[in-house]
Parts: C-alpha cells; sequence; structure tokens
C-alpha cells in the first residue's frame, strides 16, 4: 500500500531535486527537521504517519523552489551553478531583448503609417512610450529570472496550511486518517 | 535582510536551537503569520551560514537520528541589531506619518 517506502525515505527522494552539493550540507538536518515537524510523540501515531503519509505538496514546491534558486547561482553555490545561473539570465534577456525590438519595430512601422494616413506627427511620442514599455517588460522579466524568492513568496502566501498527506487507499489509509492526526 | 531571515536570526537570539526548534520559535514570534516549510527555512539558514551569521553549534541524538543546533556568531547578532533598530527606526517614522504617536494620537484615540 504503500509502496515499500516510509516517509523517512519518501523525503530524501524529494530532494533529489537540490544540488548535489547542497544535499551533501543540508539533506541529514532537512530530513531530521521534517520528521520532527511530521511526527507526534505517539508510537502508534507515528507508526501511522511513517508508513503512509509523503510529504504534503506544500513542502514539495518549496524544496522545488530551492533547487530553482540554488541551480540559478546564489551566492556561496559552486561556480558550476554561478556560471549556469548567469548563462540563464543572459538567454532570458537577451530573448526578452529581440522581443522588444521586434515589438518596438512593429509599433513603429504601425504608428508611421498612421501617422500618414492622419497627416498627424505622432511617430516620435508613439515610438517613445513603446521604448519606455519594452524596457519595463525586459526588466521585470530579468528581475523574476533571478530571483527565486518570487517562487517561494508565491508559494508561502498561495499554499493553504497543511500536513503532509496519506497514501494507502482502503483500511489502511481510513486508520492512518483517523490516527494520525498530522495526515489529511 | 529577509523578513524570513530577520526571523530566523531572532529564533537564534536567546540560544541555539536545532531546526524545527527554529521553525517553531519563528511561528510563535510571528503570532502564526510566517510558518517556515523546511525547503524554505534551510535555503535561509544556507544563506545565513554563507555569510557567517549563523554557524553549527552542537550535535544531539533523538529517536535515532542526530539533531544539529545552530547558533547566532557575533556577526550574526550584530546583523541582527543593526536590522531590529532599523525596523524600530522605520516603524516609528509610519507610526509618526498615520498619527498614532504623541498626544493629539492619543486624544483621537480617546
Amino acid at each position: 500500500v504503500s509502496g515499500g517506502l516510509d516517509l523517512e525515505q519518501r523525503y530524501p527522494r524529494v530532494l533529489w531535486l537540490l544540488p548535489g552539493y547542497y544535499r551533501q550540507r543540508w539533506e541529514e538536518d532537512m530530513v531530521a527537521a521534517f520528521l520532527d515537524s511530521s511526527l507526534t510523540g505517539d508510537p502508534d501515531e507515528d507508526e501511522c504517519v511513517l508508513e503512509f503519509c509523503r510529504p504534503g505538496w506544500q513542502e514539495v514546491a518549496s524544496v522545488a523552489g530551492l533547487a530553482v534558486r540554488l541551480y540559478l547561482g546564489t551566492a556561496g553555490a559552486p561556480r558550476r551553478y554561478f556560471a549556469w545561473g548567469q548563462a540563464v539570465r543572459r538567454a532570458v534577456l537577451a530573448v526578452m531583448l529581440v522581443h522588444a525590438t521586434r515589438r518596438i519595430t512593429q509599433r513603429r512601422g504601425q504608428a508611421v503609417s498612421q501617422a500618414m494616413r492622419a497627416g498627424a506627427a505622432s511617430d516620435n511620442v508613439c515610438v517613445g512610450w513603446n521604448v519606455v514599455s519594452a524596457a519595463r517588460n525586459a526588466e521585470s522579466v530579468f528581475v523574476a529570472a533571478n530571483s527565486a524568492e518570487v517562487t517561494r513568496w508565491s508559494w508561502d502566501v498561495l499554499a493553504p496550511p497543511t500536513a503532509p498527506g496519506c497514501l494507502g487507499p482502503g483500511r489502511a489509509r481510513r486508520r492512518c486518517s483517523q490516527r494520525a492526526r498530522g495526515c489529511s | 535582510m529577509t523578513g524570513q531571515a530577520f526571523f530566523v536570526l531572532t529564533a537564534l537570539a536567546d540560544g541555539p536551537r536545532h531546526g524545527y526548534g527554529i521553525v517553531r520559535e519563528v511561528e510563535e514570534l510571528s503570532q502564526g503569520r510566517v510558518k517556515l516549510k523546511i525547503g524554505s527555512l534551510y535555503g535561509v539558514m544556507d544563506r545565513l551560514a554563507t555569510e557567517g551569521l549563523i554557524e553549527p553549534d552542537r550535535e544531539e541524538p533523538h529517536d535515532g537520528r542526530l539533531r544539529r543546533y545552530y547558533r547566532l556568531t557575533r556577526d550574526g547578532r550584530r546583523a541582527l541589531a543593526e536590522e531590529a533598530e532599523l525596523r524600530a527606526a522605520t516603524a516609528r517614522v509610519v507610526r509618526a506619518r498615520l498619527g498614532l504617536t504623541g498626544p493629539a494620537a492619543a486624544g483621537a484615540a480617546g
């Protein structure tokens, strides 16, 4: 029913999302803290929790958010991850600049056509506005790519308060649901 | 300094704590507003350790596992004091602008 793994083995599987250097440093601490937060101290309840529960999606999301930030190379990350993060940030910036340039060119062409049709000299105003708008778009995306805090913040804010969820169907699951208060 | 980092440092201000101890203390300090997930906690702790603001204190066995305790470093204590002062100063300015300090505010409240 539980797939042969208990909670103490399932949570480290979630941690596989993290870079190896980080797991080496923090995995033992994270597993201990996670189990401390999941277990109740009652041997019967804890047996159920360990056997039938799995990490809640909020926990998985927090680890995934951390993984994104680490792979994008934060302070203290090995040179390889920092270089990878820089490459991603520059690629995102380059794509946005190409996109912004294309839109400016399109809008400028439209504005010139309209101005010619209308006989008005509004070209400069439109183009100026578009440059500012495109630059703002590019900057926003660059900042978002630069900061996985946004992801973690979103998960923290949007996620309802829950604990680990139960796995097994049938009687065992109902028994676990009743006894393991952390699993719902 | 982020809000989470501020709370984690504050949780360690009166003595070393292990990971889950920090989670509980932060929840209590924030009156339930900040509930750190384990991934979030260790993201913050990794940054604080890298910056030299916290360090391992000791390890204790618990239910067949090792609990690692962390404590503030001298730099961590100084950074926390500076951040607390900054936040207090900001709060004073905000309260003054809202008219929540001084006799006028007391009169309005009465």
